[in-house]
């Protein structure tokens, strides 16, 4: 028995006595996936090209055919011819996609850090003939970008799909290669200690007092042909700089304080009309006020607001203090506010403090002195 | 190619009615029989020369049937030859 791949039309008979009748018929065609329904009922198909066979062996013994049903590949041509709209449809479909995948639509740009990939796509953009496939000379496009962009090392242009994929690898460009060095700056103000040169000229000798700012090393040397040379500073300079910690003291000073007496007011609105208020003029003589605004509660249908002022009655304090009486705080706090600015683990190698007087007010000036590296 | 059954036929002498190969109990191929007598889903039947072979099981299906050859599918239980 072979495997058919033919098509076949299956029939559905209704007839007494089936055995005897299939038995018949299978002398004359070959029988498939004979199926015994019912009693009376039975299915089986038969290859088409037996069909009329089958067709006139069933008319001729009496058995009643209930449903022909084609199958296999013919079945499928037969509803092609019967439906054209579907399959018009679809070549026209098939016509489209053909036509648009010619075409590039889209430009993807890799591998850019340095550069805009943006200028990149509308460079590419304006450097193709068309977004015709065929048209677009992908070697071409590496050299243009090439040329155009000094950054770019190496570059590959390819159309994957309906995608141009410019792929990019940007050059590194080292200090030593440009001219652009910048002078070591002083990046704070002290008096130089150490001084170890590796590259550039110095501006400055141990012993100098420096401000932030000050120009430490030239961006070059000269050589020995007197000739004036670029090259990146480099150096390592140290310098015991200040830091300043501050601290004020005022002999006489008021202050505000809340008494603890309060009022407090509310209005209700819905949907903005003030339905209810109980507001009255404020009779505190100084007073701070507070002001919220919110639901009036939660759950319910109506969205009413409530707007809700608090006036807190105060008094004015004035104190009156001797400097010499908050001397060791106000230097200490002072002392404080310099120390923030240590960096870790750095020593600290003199601190002394001035106090300064006048109008009242004293003026606490804390300052450490440390070693720290000034070249930036 | 080498054929068991051809073998068997050429080698051994054994009377030629009809042939019954049973495959794992789910394919049953026939050959030589007569016509069928019975066809259901659990009972196939059919004549060979001498006699009447039985196949019982379930879901069985005549896969394929033609003059004188058959395919029987399904969960075939028993084979009886009458």
């Amino acid at each position: 028995m072979r495997k058919n791949l033919k098509s076949r039309t299956k029939f559905k008979i209704k007839s007494l006595n089936q055995e005897k009748k299939l038995s018949s018929l299978a002398k004359l065609v070959r029988l498939y996936n004979v199926d015994r329904i019912d009693k009376n009922l039975t299915s089986f198909e038969v290859e088409d090209e037996n069909f009329k066979l089958t067709k006139k062996f069933l008319e001729n013994n009496g058995i009643e055919i209930l449903e022909v049903e084609g199958r296999g590949i013919g079945k499928y041509i037969k509803f092609l011819f019967s439906n054209w709209g579907i399959v018009l449809a679809g070549v026209l479909l098939a016509i489209v996609y053909i036509v648009q995948y010619q075409f590039v639509w889209r430009i993807e740009i890799d591998g850019t850090e340095i550069l805009s990939s943006s200028e990149i796509s509308s460079f590419v953009s304006e450097a193709m003939p068309s977004q015709f496939k065929r048209a677009i000379d992908t070697k071409a496009l590496e050299v243009k970008l090439k040329d155009n962009f000094e950054r770019i090392s190496a570059v590959s242009v390819a159309i994957i799909g309906q995608t141009l994929v410019v792929n990019i690898s940007e050059a590194y460009i080292p200090d030593e290669m440009g001219d652009n060095f910048q002078p070591i700056v002083s990046q704070y103000s002290g008096i130089i200690t150490r001084i170890d040169l590796i590259q550039g000229t110095l501006n400055v000798k141990q012993g100098d007092i420096v401000r932030e700012g000050d120009v430490l090393v030239e961006p070059y040397i000269i050589d020995t042909d007197g000739e004036k040379r670029a090259v990146k500073p480099e150096a390592k300079i140290e310098a015991d700089i200040w830091i300043f910690g501050e601290s004020e003291h005022s002999e006489y000073s008021r202050k505000i304080e809340r008494t603890g007496n309060k009022a407090e007011f509310s209005e209700v609105y819905l949907f903005g009309l003030k339905i209810y208020s109980n507001v009255k003029e404020n009779e505190f003589e100084r007073y701070e006020s507070e002001e919220s605004e919110g639901d009036l509660s939660k759950n319910m249908l109506l969205p009413f607001k409530v707007k809700r002022y608090t006036y807190y009655e105060t008094k004015e304090i004035v104190e009156n203090s001797k400097f010499e009486e908050v001397k060791d705080k106000k230097i200490d706090e002072a002392r404080q506010n310099a120390l923030i600015y240590l960096q870790e683990s750095e020593i600290i190698k003199d601190e002394n403090f001035t106090v300064r007087s006048a109008g009242g007010v004293t003026n606490v000036t804390y300052i450490l002195t440390v070693n720290r590296e000034i070249g930036g | 190619m080498f054929n068991f059954f051809d073998e068997i036929k050429n080698n051994l002498v054994v009377v030629e009615k009809y042939n019954l190969v049973n495959i794992s109990g789910q394919i049953l191929y026939v050959e030589g029989h007569l016509g069928l007598t019975n066809l259901s889903k659990e009972n196939i039947s059919f004549r060979v020369k001498g006699g009447r072979i039985v196949v019982e099981g379930e879901n069985m299906l005549l896969a394929e049937l033609s003059e004188n050859t058959m395919k029987i599918v399904g969960n075939i239980k028993k084979v009886e030859a009458f």
